[in-house]
């Protein structure tokens, strides 16, 4: 009996729940089941402490424009799931408050994972090239990447496939194409050049090659997560 | 007598509705016109179709939208509302989000002053934008885009689609994962070029002082300079071949075989007024003069 309804807890109707249900439990509702499914689900558990720790910290941050394109991936996100119906124009971001309304799961990793990018230590962003794609200007601003941020930025490539998988049958076939063949030829890069950093740990290089493929494969499911949302 | 009466007005009807709902399903063209200040910011969201951008000298924007289904709508909006637009936004919404293809695609044609800055999101269309003197960002997924005589900054991102630059003046940042990327006759004082497994082609004279640098992992580069041109050449490919055809070229360096850096070249053409920095995993680089041929052409 434990074991169906712990099953029952892990299933993908209670994350459907558990993202319905996500905005009103940080608003101060109780949702006792929501914590119950964040307990017996690892990705639930994962998005809710993120979510969280962001509410917390964008607490003590000075105000600041974020990066525009996060903003419009949201709105468009929320526009496109027909959960909002906004006119505003692109350059008008929406209030952190609204961000934290009801939201489709993977709008959500999106907004975390570029979050994480952006604030994960060694990524450098170039002050001067103010584009809307920050994660992209740090890419070529990006020479050399510690084992640990390297861990990191793993972590977080994880959870976005683990988005990516579960919402790849919805993207359309021409697009799911170009998606896959791009991020074959990235893996392929990336088990190169991790099969040589095996053998020559301090070839600097490859390391560089290295980071960069991470980041960009981030990048790839970020926008596959995007479009499938829109 | 009844029930042909009934068939009748049936057969009517299918006459008359089913070319009508073929009508409707079609096509539909719109225009807008939005009156602008000189150096507006604009931004385009698409998802399938192609979005050409040229600019002009009135301080307007004409766009003209070419809808694959009326189901789709096109969003737009001014800042300020009212009077000469600083920022115009103009996006695709589709009312039925079951469409696919055709149907969903919107072709847009905008005419735009000239200082226009542009953020366009086509995720599986073509981008084209000619004459800009403000900056481009442009995004894509599987779509080719093509930015000619910008003065402006350029940041043009594919992921499986090509990307061409043709006379750049602005710093460039081009960047694919499978598409091929071409630069062509760049005046631009930086660029930055990288691919992972699609090829860049590098065609000019480099501006003095400018810096290019471009990386690729599996894709090969080519690099063709008339010979009067004077830089300084970085470029290594660890896996792959490197085959200078510059037959004056002064080298500091050349490691053809060094196993930690593969085949280097590392030298001076002329009095290397600029610096090329090239690099490739396993791609072979070449360095070659530039053949007699006109860039207009390549547009």
């Amino acid at each position: 009996m434990k074991e169906e309804e712990n099953q029952e807890l892990r299933s993908g109707s209670a994350c459907a729940r558990f993202a319905e249900d996500i905005s009103a439990y940080l608003e101060g509702e109780d949702r006792p089941q929501l914590l119950s499914h964040a307990a017996a689900c690892g990705f639930c558990q994962c998005m809710l402490a993120d979510i969280q720790l962001i509410r917390s910290a964008s607490a003590e941050l000075m105000p600041e424009d974020p990066p525009l394109k996060v903003w419009a991936n949201v709105r468009l996100a929320l526009v496109e799931e027909g959960i909002i119906r906004s006119r505003h124009g692109f350059w008008r971001l929406p209030s952190l408050p609204s961000l934290l309304r009801p939201m489709p799961m993977a709008a959500a990793a999106v907004v975390v994972a570029v979050i994480i990018l952006f604030k994960a230590p060694g990524v450098v962003v170039h002050p001067r090239v103010e584009t809307p794609n920050v994660i992209h200007a740090a890419v070529f601003e990006q020479s050399y990447m510690r084992p640990q941020d390297l861990q990191s930025l793993k972590q977080t490539i994880q959870q976005l496939e683990g988005a990516y998988s579960a919402n790849s049958t919805l993207l359309e076939p021409s697009l799911k194409t170009t998606y896959e063949k791009s991020l074959a030829s990235l893996d392929d890069e990336i088990h190169e050049c991790q099969a040589i950093m095996q053998e020559e740990p301090q070839d600097e290089l490859t390391r560089e090659y290295l980071s960069r493929a991470y980041i960009q494969k981030a990048q790839l499911l970020q926008s596959a997560l995007d479009y499938n949302l829109r | 007598m009844i029930r042909d009466s009934q068939e009748k007005i049936l057969f009517l009807l299918l006459v008359t509705l089913v070319p009508a709902s073929a009508w409707c399903a079609g096509p539909v063209r719109q225009e807008a016109i939005f009156y602008t200040i000189s150096l507006p910011r604009i931004s385009i969201t698409n998802l399938d179709g192609t979005v050409l951008v040229r600019s002009w000298d009135k301080s307007q924007i004409h766009a003209g939208y070419l809808i694959g289904s009326p189901r789709i709508e096109i969003d737009t909006e001014q800042i300020p509302a009212k009077g000469d637009a600083e920022k115009v936004s103009l996006a695709t919404h589709l009312l039925d989000p079951s469409l696919q293809g055709p149907q969903a695609s919107v072709d847009y044609t905008l005419d735009v002053p000239l200082g226009s800055s542009l953020e366009i999101r086509n995720s599986q269309g073509i981008v084209r934008v000619e004459g800009i003197h403000g900056d481009a960002w442009v995004e894509s997924v599987g779509g080719g885009i093509t930015i000619i005589d910008t003065t402006g900054e350029v940041i043009a991102r594919s992921i499986g689609g090509e990307i061409r630059i043709i006379h750049p003046a602005g710093y460039v940042e081009a960047s694919s994962v499978t598409g091929n990327l071409e630069l062509m006759s760049p005046a631009s004082p930086s660029i930055r070029a990288t691919t992972t497994s699609g090829r860049i082609l590098y065609e000019g004279n480099p501006a003095a002082a400018a810096e290019y640098v471009m990386s690729s992992y599996n894709g090969d580069i080519d690099i063709l300079c008339p010979p009067a041109a004077s830089f300084e050449l970085k470029a290594r490919s660890v896996h792959g071949k490197l085959i200078n055809q510059f037959p004056r070229f002064s080298r500091k360096h050349h490691h053809p075989s060094v196993s930690s850096y593969g085949n280097a070249l590392f030298g001076t053409h002329n009095e290397g007024a600029a610096t090329l920095e090239v690099t490739s995993f396993n791609g072979t680089i070449r360095i070659s003069p530039q053949e007699q041929h006109s860039v207009d052409n390549l547009k």
